[in-house]
């Protein structure tokens, strides 16, 4: 258990040793929650309520979607697909540790930096912009939030994985990937906006895809915004896609491997 | 002059012929790149679903907005010099700058103009009949003059553009680490597809920063629907030059500092 823990804390030393390049990261969300926010504003100016949020709610909202963003998106597995195409993943098979933990150890020590990262810059905002705040005090509301964040950090480790096993088959990981970055996480999991603004025949279709299990169900679960039946249905559909991306990962991996020729080496 | 056409006019063909070798990441960038149009066009239609205006702009307005952005920044711009910018991290942390240096050529050309993403004429392609079928539906009329106009100025946002991100870019030769400094620029430019008050509202020093940003897309749409005012032209025609004789003499400053990846 040690040497994982070393993986993270030695990331968390990459991190700042190349400080300004994580800076550069942050500048971007920092401009990224800016732009929404002030969007939002505008869309819905004090007093005022459309797809059935106030100011407040929706400021809210935006905020702690940028929150959670850090909890479950933020990952370094997003290497995989490299480690296979240059044949680096050879180094990590020869090694007595396990890959796909080696990663999530690596995932923790990311998500530690730009968890405390949001917070100072949200602290910082706070008291610029002094949006509303909403704390939850419902303790039962907080352990689910909790779960819901568990389960789509499980999803989300899962999808960045098996987007990079197409490294085993194919050169080009950028594409897949680029179109999950911006369509997928911008559209489908209520970062841009809260996904029951949709039409409801969409909304619906959209909540038995995994998603929406990313940002928009734990912050929704936070807000207390959800009857206790929604809630775990959706805590259901959220372990459901856990499984089953995990039984695929285990599938395509296997399958990957055996044609895996680390060329070069 | 003539001699850069024709220089121009070969690394088109070369761009091309590539682009027709790796047909598989060609098709997989077309899709992608077209994708994002369509989505960031839909975002758009989302967010002002129940809002006749927002910063002052109608719905229409806004639909004409998101597509010009469409045309400008995520066609033209990234077909053109979207990749050169990315490529010259690794120009100038791995030494390959110094390849630039010695052509008989002038540097900032040779570093910026290179590679061209062709898959992004889809785009650009697609967003005109877009931009044509939103104004038509929504009964603005376009002329010709509003078309010539917004030729200009989509010209002069492009110079902007292309200036913002080789300023910033050029740090690359102080901070050679500084691998993902391309994050600033493109975060910067999606700003471009929402009106440029959004960006007057933020009220911090982002403003004073992305203030050239908000102007490359919004101008030639003004020109284009027959908003736009002798100030906001020659606003952006000032800020253009301006950019390109700052990033000219920015990346010759910079080139002093310039030691090669080995020394």
């Amino acid at each position: 258990m040690n040497k994982y823990f070393l993986v993270g804390k030695n990331l968390v030393s990459e991190i700042f040793t190349y400080r300004l390049n994580f800076v550069m990261w942050r500048v971007r969300m920092i401009l990224s929650l800016l732009t929404i926010y002030f969007l939002w504003s505008a869309l819905i100016p004090e007093g005022r309520e459309l797809f059935g949020y106030t100011n407040s709610s929706i400021l809210t909202y935006i905020i702690l979607v940028h929150l959670t963003y850090s909890f479950v998106v933020a990952s370094r597995s997003y290497a995989v697909g490299e480690d296979i195409i240059q044949g680096n993943l050879s180094n990590f098979l020869l090694k007595p540790f396990n890959y796909f933990t080696y990663l999530f150890s690596k995932d923790v020590g990311d998500k530690f930096m730009n968890i405390s990262l949001t917070v100072i810059e949200l602290s910082i905002l706070f008291v610029i912009l002094k949006p509303p705040i909403f704390i939850q005090t419902d303790l039962l509301l907080l352990l689910l939030t909790a779960l819901s964040i568990l389960s789509g950090i499980g999803i989300m480790f899962f999808i960045y994985v098996l987007l990079g096993s197409i490294g085993f088959w194919s050169q080009e990981v950028w594409a897949p990937r680029f179109i999950f970055f911006t369509i997928i996480l911008n559209f489908f999991t209520g970062f841009l906006f809260p996904l029951d603004i949709l039409p409801k025949p969409i909304f619906d279709f959209i909540q038995f895809l995994p998603f929406s299990y990313l940002l928009y169900f734990p912050v929704k679960i936070y807000l207390g915004q959800m009857a206790i039946d929604q809630i775990l249905m959706g805590t259901s559909i959220s372990l459901f896609w856990v499984v089953v991306f995990h039984l695929l990962l285990k599938k395509v991996w296997t399958k990957g491997l055996q044609i895996y020729g680390a060329y070069g080496r | 002059m003539k001699r850069y056409v024709k220089i121009y006019i070969l690394f088109i063909r070369l761009n091309y012929r590539r682009a027709s070798l790796h047909m598989g990441n060609f098709m997989t960038g077309l899709f992608g790149n077209v994708a994002w149009g369509i989505f960031s066009i839909l975002a758009i239609y989302i967010l002002s679903a129940r809002s006749t205006s927002i910063f002052g702009w109608s719905r229409e307005e806004l639909f004409v907005l998101a597509g010009t952005y469409n045309i400008l920044v995520g066609g033209s711009f990234r077909m053109l010099f979207a990749r050169n910018f990315e490529n010259m991290i690794n120009l100038i942390r791995l030494g390959g700058l110094d390849g630039v240096l010695l052509k008989p050529l002038n540097s900032q050309f040779g570093v910026s103009t290179g590679h061209l993403s062709i898959y992004s004429m889809a785009r650009i392609v697609l967003s005109v009949i877009y931009v044509f079928i939103v104004m038509s539906i929504a009964g603005i009329e376009i002329g010709i003059i509003n078309i010539v106009s917004f030729l200009i100025f989509g010209f002069f946002g492009l110079i902007a553009l292309y200036a913002f991100w080789f300023i910033i870019m050029s740090f690359i030769i102080w901070f050679p680490d500084l691998y993902n400094i391309d994050e600033i620029p493109y975060s910067t430019d999606n700003l471009a597809r929402y009106p440029p008050q959004i960006l007057w509202a933020m009220k911090m020093f982002i403003f004073l920063f992305a203030f050239p940003v908000s102007l490359v897309v919004s101008t030639p749409t003004k020109a284009l629907i027959d908003k736009l005012t002798l100030f906001d032209a020659g606003l952006l025609i000032a800020v253009a030059l301006g950019l390109l004789f700052v990033s000219s003499k920015f990346w010759k400053f910079s080139l002093r500092n310039y030691t090669s990846a080995s020394s």
